[in-house]
């Protein structure tokens, strides 16, 4: 593998790296012939990094990412989330890591069509058994603190993308989690959404000191990247690039 | 625990065209399978109340028969004397009756004709079923049904018969009943020598042994008390279960398959969104119970309003067809909704199924 691992930052509770990837690897059978998506990655991310991850398309970008929030199963290698290792989890435990230790967020945004965007936030929370006035508490404080305070009865459908992915950057930081995985966050976003997104990204890590990897095509990511990290047919290509 | 994000009722509400037409369905199948239940009911409680309400505590009834109308029951007159002359007895009564064919101003009049024969003074409450001779009393649907009122006459055999009384003589849905006097009955309708039904008073406390010995003494005779007429007359209507399981299972499908259709192609539009749960951390139980919570919310609304149709069915249906004798038994409504639930879950099946085979990891393509 041809991948960074951070030598920097220890942040798990046993003072480890918030994630940490060993011999990612993912290997998919379409018909006869094996497809390696991921090939044995790793990867360590400290307490208030942003990783940006890079490359073509088919690189194997986002396969990596959903393996990193839980979200698809490698053939091997190993996932750490704060020190745990999820990769052998069962499908509930998986569930609670998903639930309460990493947000994501989309480049298709993935709102519920049907809720409003203040119900998209508490969503997460009922998940994790937080509901009721609580729940609406909870959300309307990180959609005002997103500036969307006047759009919380909106629905998906009547909200900018610039707004619908702060409520989905809302929906992500519900439950409190240390890890932000971002698929192509400003793909469907014009330039100005797509600042303001990345700065928001950016203030995320830097002062609610959450660790955020960042899959993406957009260079305009890479400025406030702290790594910067090239997937070529599943593997790192290049040594990390410190950005900043 | 407060309340949470209603997902399932949002989303069932954001199509109205496909939310109305499975509430639709399951409403058409409440409705049709309470008014087929209510019908049964209403022929039942009229077949009682017509027993209950004639003289005499003991019925006696040809050996095998099924019922006041479905079939026929026939005694001969002289067992009037040997009931007579059992202890305990007070009065022998006698009724008969036939399915008659009358002409009105040209028109058939079909009519289930009763003639009672009193063995004792008749009590008031009697008085009802007992017409003057050259007199007929026809019950309300009847007169209703073929725009019978006071003063018409109805000819039988070149017999004319003035109506004198509308009331609730006795409707049980295939036929509604009309009293003549029994010495008009003898002479058009009787069969000499021979009675259908014999009403005996017996003394309370011998009313047991009164029907042991009249099935003792009279060979090829069956005696009941009221209750158990009551009951017999009930085991004949049974012959509308047939009819009635078919309307109910067609009713099930219908309001199943619009129910099914619904809530299946809610959960596959929204299959991305059930991806985009589980990767936000929502349990199985949670998601199934979405899918269940959409079943329920139709299932309850088309029940309740599926109810009240019922009702409303029932009490404006006896003002476009008089024979209908309805009555909405609480067991009933429960029946009906067992059978909602039933559907409201298998309508789930495949959906839930559906929602359980969704990868999470599918969200992450484009």
């Amino acid at each position: 593998m041809t991948g960074s691992p951070s030598s920097t930052g220890a942040d798990s509770p046993d003072g480890g790296p918030v994630l940490e990837l060993r011999g990612l690897t993912k290997v998919f059978q379409v018909g006869p012939t094996t497809v390696t998506a991921v090939d044995q990655v790793d990867l360590s991310a400290r307490r208030g990094e942003i990783v940006l991850i890079m490359g073509p398309s088919g690189a194997g970008k986002t396969t990596l990412l959903a393996m990193i929030g839980g979200a698809l199963r490698p053939t091997s290698g190993s996932v750490r989330i704060l020190g745990r290792e999820i990769t052998s989890m069962t499908e509930s435990d998986l569930t609670d890591v998903r639930r309460h230790e990493v947000g994501f967020i989309f480049q298709t945004f993935n709102l519920l069509e049907s809720l409003s965007a203040l119900e998209n936030v508490q969503v997460p929370l009922n998940f994790a058994g937080v509901s009721g006035s609580a729940a609406s508490e909870r959300a309307t404080g990180l959609l005002v603190n997103l500036g969307m305070e006047s759009r919380l009865n909106f629905k998906p459908d009547e909200l900018s993308g610039g707004e619908r992915q702060r409520v989905s950057i809302a929906r992500a930081l519900a439950n409190d989690p240390s890890l932000i995985l971002a698929d192509e966050p400003t793909g469907n976003l014009d330039s100005d959404q797509g600042h303001e997104v990345v700065a928001l990204l950016r203030r995320i890590a830097k002062e609610q000191g959450r660790t955020v990897i960042i899959v993406s095509h957009d260079q305009g990511i890479s400025e406030v990247a702290d790594r910067i990290l090239r997937l070529r047919d599943g593997r790192f290509t290049a040594p990390q690039t410190q950005a900043g | 625990m407060g309340s949470q994000v209603p997902i399932g009722r949002r989303n069932i509400l954001a199509d109205k065209v496909k939310f109305v037409l499975a509430l639709g369905g399951v409403t058409l199948a409440v409705l049709l399978i309470l008014v087929v239940q209510s019908l049964y009911a209403g022929v039942q409680r009229e077949s009682a109340s017509f027993i209950r309400s004639l003289p005499g505590n003991v019925w006696v009834a040809q050996q095998g028969v099924a019922g006041l109308t479905f079939s026929n029951s026939f005694l001969t007159e002289d067992h009037a004397a040997t009931i007579s002359s059992i202890d305990g007895v007070n009065a022998v009564h006698r009724l008969d009756g036939r399915l008659t064919e009358f002409n009105f101003n040209g028109r058939s009049v079909r009519t289930y004709v009763w003639a009672l024969t009193t063995g004792a003074d008749p009590d008031p409450g009697e008085q009802r079923f007992l017409p003057q001779p050259g007199t007929i009393f026809v019950d309300r649907a009847l007169a209703k049904g073929d725009g019978l009122n006071r003063g018409d006459q109805l000819v039988y055999d070149g017999t004319p018969f003035t109506v004198t009384e509308i009331g609730n003589m006795g409707n049980v849905l295939i036929a509604q009943f009309a009293f003549i006097h029994p010495d008009d009955y003898n002479r058009l309708l009787g069969v000499i020598g021979a009675a259908n039904f014999f009403l005996v008073d017996a003394r309370d406390d011998k009313t047991l042994n009164v029907i042991e010995e009249i099935t003792g003494e009279i060979d090829g005779v069956d005696a009941f008390t009221t209750e158990q007429f009551v009951e017999v007359a009930e085991e004949a209507t049974r012959i509308f279960l047939p009819l009635i399981r078919v309307v109910t299972v067609i009713s099930f499908i219908v309001g199943l398959a619009l129910l099914s259709l619904t809530i299946y192609s809610a959960t596959i539009e929204r299959s991305r969104e059930y991806a985009v749960m589980k990767v936000l951390g929502a349990s199985p139980a949670r998601l199934y119970g979405i899918v269940l919570g959409q079943s329920a919310i139709i299932t309850g609304l088309g029940f309740a309003i599926g109810v009240g149709f019922a009702y409303v069915f029932n009490y404006t249906a006896e003002d476009f067809v008089p024979e209908f004798v309805t009555f909405i038994r609480w067991q009933d409504v429960l029946l009906t909704f067992g059978i909602v639930a039933v559907m409201g879950i298998v309508a789930s099946f495949l959906p839930i199924n559906r929602v359980a085979r969704v990868e999470p990891a599918s969200i992450f393509r484009a």
